[in-house]
């Protein structure tokens, strides 16, 4: 865990785009709220695996993001239900349901449903969130946590270790 | 900026893609043996063991090897073994979700096997040993029809002939003992003289003067005195005789007809009359329907469960976390989620083997319009010559859904078959013949059945001392058993109608009128022994009683003669005579 902390303050502190950490949490947020193994999160996989996410946004996210998707898991199940259930829409999904793709994204099923829509609700405002907040963070939280003492304290620590390893030997 | 794209970012996908899959591939085989030993022990509560477990990709299918299942109760054995269980799946519908196997085979199926070593059991799921009929005892007071002894029956019923016996013996020695008494104060024959010799001395000889005709006047009145008294005594015992004799012949009268109302009351309270001999068969065969409607119970439920646990209208239970549930929509191709489009198992039992061949099985019948069929034929049979089961589980529709069981089995042969369990009289069938016929129906919880079964060939097992049953059907050796169930699964009315009622029934009257005419005769014996133990010396001492009475007729007749007759001839005598003296004496002295 500490080297996965370690390895997002790199990133936040490295010449990478604040848009490639942003989708990189995006997409771990996704397949991390949404049923782990699918064939929806394998073309999750190979979106991200192409796109110059960062993977360590990803990985971060994916932890996170699976932890709240268990915890809301009965939420989003009965939003899925609820979905499936609703008159308006029961000709959309009597359509997809005649497509074998469809069918085997697991469209007709409460969570795969639910989850994904919640996820997909959250992944545009959560991008330009993020995006604005590692900004921020390098605009004006860096400088401030390189002179403060908490900077001088974790430099004392294990973890600092672990961070000027990664980053090859650059400073906080 | 760099580039949006990364292209070694696919090549990497596909390498990872790869990778997982030679992976999944790799480790299939042992994850699909653990998967299956995992959930199959958490669901079934028992130690689910394979040998070995391999997966195919064309045919999509699989294949399981030295299935054990234990048993819960018995961890030494296995509930469900087989040698092998492959099955093919369709791939398309098992990455939608829905698992369609195509074929299943299960090959040397066997039940309560026996295992090398003990299964793991937790300890939860041990059941208690269930509690033994309790019926045993009863079934063999049922099946006892042997009559009580006349000793048990003298005990058990209020007889009266013994009483009223009792009762004369005590009255008639009272009595006797009091006439004993009477009789020892009479006078006898020296007394009877005495007054003779008396009464001779006062009557007879001359009266010389008149003192002397006063004093046996005197005498004479003393005498008759004592006359009087002795026969006040003698007619008060005469009176008494009678009176006694009177009574203990009304009580004789009686106790002699004691015996005929014993008979009737024995007769009443015993039921000798082998009227209520009329359900045998249900005496020997419900029991064992019973057990067998409780077999069968459990399968039935399990049976509708299954087949339309998919077609409930009310609200399902949540899924578990993670899952979801799959909802589905019109499609020209519906789909269950699961299906077993057809299954033959090969089973191995004690009476041979078993070949079941299932259509459709699937908890969704609604969704593919056709009802689950089971067909079961027997093969290298030991004791059976034919057995055909044939099973309809047609619940597409919700409110009628239904389950229909025909079948037949022919030259059953039976072996050491027991009816009754009692200890004391068990009846036990040692071989027999059985054709079977019959027809099972299961609908809204309401179970319907016919059975016809023929039993020919049948030897009863004989003990070296037969009870009456026992006897009687050691004569019979063929008979007809119709079963009828009709009511609730949980406790259906059972009906049963044997020709072996009627035989048993005549046998068993005829039997039990010899026996009980055997019994009337022993028991009015006994009771006639009472009297005539008591006859023989109530005659003896009615004729002493007679003779008395012939006794003290003499004496009063006597004792009247003597106060009558004699006494008045011997006063007229005397006085005649002192009469004439008189006159003489004037005569002589007046002279003329």
């Amino acid at each position: 865990m500490l080297e996965l902390l370690a390895k997002l303050l790199k990133v936040l502190n490295a010449e990478i785009s604040p848009w490639q950490i942003s989708a990189g949490f995006i997409f771990g947020m996704i397949m991390g709220l949404t049923p782990l193994w699918s064939l929806n999160n394998l073309f999750l996989l190979l979106l991200l695996l192409s796109l110059r996410a960062n993977l360590s946004a990803f990985l971060l996210s994916l932890t996170l993001f699976s932890a709240i998707g268990y915890l809301f898991d009965p939420l989003m199940e009965s939003l899925g239900a609820s979905l499936l259930a609703s008159p308006a829409l029961v000709d959309l999904w009597t359509t997809l349901y005649q497509g074998d793709l469809w069918r085997i994204m697991h469209f007709n099923n409460t969570l795969t449903l639910g989850s994904s829509v919640l996820a997909l609700l959250l992944a545009l405002p959560l991008f330009f969130i993020f995006n604005s907040l590692i900004r921020n963070y390098r605009n004006h939280i860096l400088s401030w946590v390189r002179k403060s003492k908490l900077s001088a304290f974790l430099k004392a620590s294990r973890f600092y270790g672990i961070y000027s390893k990664l980053s090859g030997g650059g400073s906080l | 900026m760099k580039s949006l794209l990364r292209p070694k970012g696919a090549i990497a996908f596909i390498l990872i893609a790869t990778l997982l899959f030679l992976f999944w591939w790799l480790l299939a085989d042992w994850l699909l043996k653990q998967g299956i030993e995992r959930s199959g022990s958490a669901l079934l509560q028992t130690q689910v063991e394979l040998q070995s477990a391999q997966l195919q990709l064309s045919p999509f299918g699989f294949e399981l090897h030295g299935l054990q299942i234990t048993d819960p109760d018995n961890p030494m054995q296995n509930m469900v073994s087989a040698a092998t269980v492959g099955g093919y799946l369709q791939l398309m519908p098992l990455l939608m979700g829905q698992v369609i196997i195509t074929e299943l085979k299960a090959d040397a199926l066997q039940f309560n096997s026996p295992r090398t070593t003990p299964g793991i059991v937790p300890k939860t799921t041990k059941k208690e040993p269930s509690e033994e009929r309790a019926t045993s005892a009863d079934e063999g007071k049922l099946f006892d029809a042997s009559l009580p002894s006349v000793d048990e029956l003298l005990e058990r019923l209020p007889i009266t002939t013994i009483k009223l016996a009792k009762a004369f013996d005590k009255d008639a020695q009272q009595a006797f003992k009091v006439l004993d008494q009477q009789i020892t104060t009479l006078p006898d024959s020296a007394t009877l003289g005495d007054y003779e010799q008396r009464l001779k001395q006062i009557t007879e000889g001359k009266i010389r003067s008149p003192q002397e005709l006063k004093q046996r006047l005197a005498d004479l009145k003393r005498l008759k005195a004592e006359l009087k008294q002795d026969r006040e005594t003698l007619v008060d015992l005469r009176d008494n005789i009678k009176e006694t004799r009177q009574q203990l012949s009304s009580q004789w009268k009686s106790l002699k007809a004691a015996p005929a109302a014993d008979l009737d009351l024995l007769k009443e309270n015993y039921g000798l009359s082998g009227d209520n001999l009329g359900n045998i068969s249900g005496l020997l065969f419900g029991e064992r329907i019973q057990y067998w409607v409780t077999m069968i119970e459990p399968y039935l439920k399990q049976a509708q469960r299954l087949v339309s646990s998919g077609e409930s209208e009310s609200e399902p239970p949540p899924p578990p976390r993670g899952e979801g549930r799959l909802i589905h929509f019109p499609t020209n191709n519906p789909r269950p989620d699961f299906l077993i489009q057809r299954a033959v198992l090969n089973m191995n039992l004690p009476i041979g083997e078993l070949e079941l061949t299932a259509n459709n099985i699937t908890h969704q019948p609604r969704m593919i319009n056709t009802p689950t069929t089971v067909h079961i034929t027997g093969r290298n049979l030991k004791q059976i010559a034919t057995i055909n089961i044939d099973g309809v589980f047609d619940y597409r529709s919700r409110d009628n859904g239904f389950s229909k069981i025909t079948g037949t089995a022919q030259q059953w042969q039976l072996n050491q078959v027991t009816l009754s369990e009692s200890s004391k009289h068990p009846i036990i069938i040692s071989s027999a013949m059985q054709a079977i016929e019959g027809e099972l129906q299961f609908q809204n919880n309401q179970l319907q059945a016919d059975i016809n079964s023929h039993y020919t060939q049948v030897n009863w097992d004989q003990p070296e001392r037969p009870s009456t049953l026992q006897q009687l059907l050691g004569h019979i050796e063929d008979f007809d058993l119709l079963i009828g169930l009709e009511g609730q699964l949980t406790s259906p009315n059972i009906e049963l109608h044997s020709n072996l009622d009627k035989r048993l029934s005549s046998a068993f009257k005829q039997q039990l009128k010899q026996e009980q005419k055997a019994l009337e005769g022993k028991f009015t014996a006994r009771l006639n022994q009472q009297i005539e133990q008591r006859g023989g010396r109530y005659s003896e001492q009615l004729k002493q009683l007679d003779l008395q009475q012939g006794s003290l007729k003499q004496s009063l007749e006597k004792l009247e003669q003597m106060l009558a007759s004699e006494i008045k001839n011997g006063l007229d005598e005397k006085k005649d005579e002192a009469k004439e003296k008189l006159k003489d004496t004037l005569r002589d002295k007046f002279k003329f």
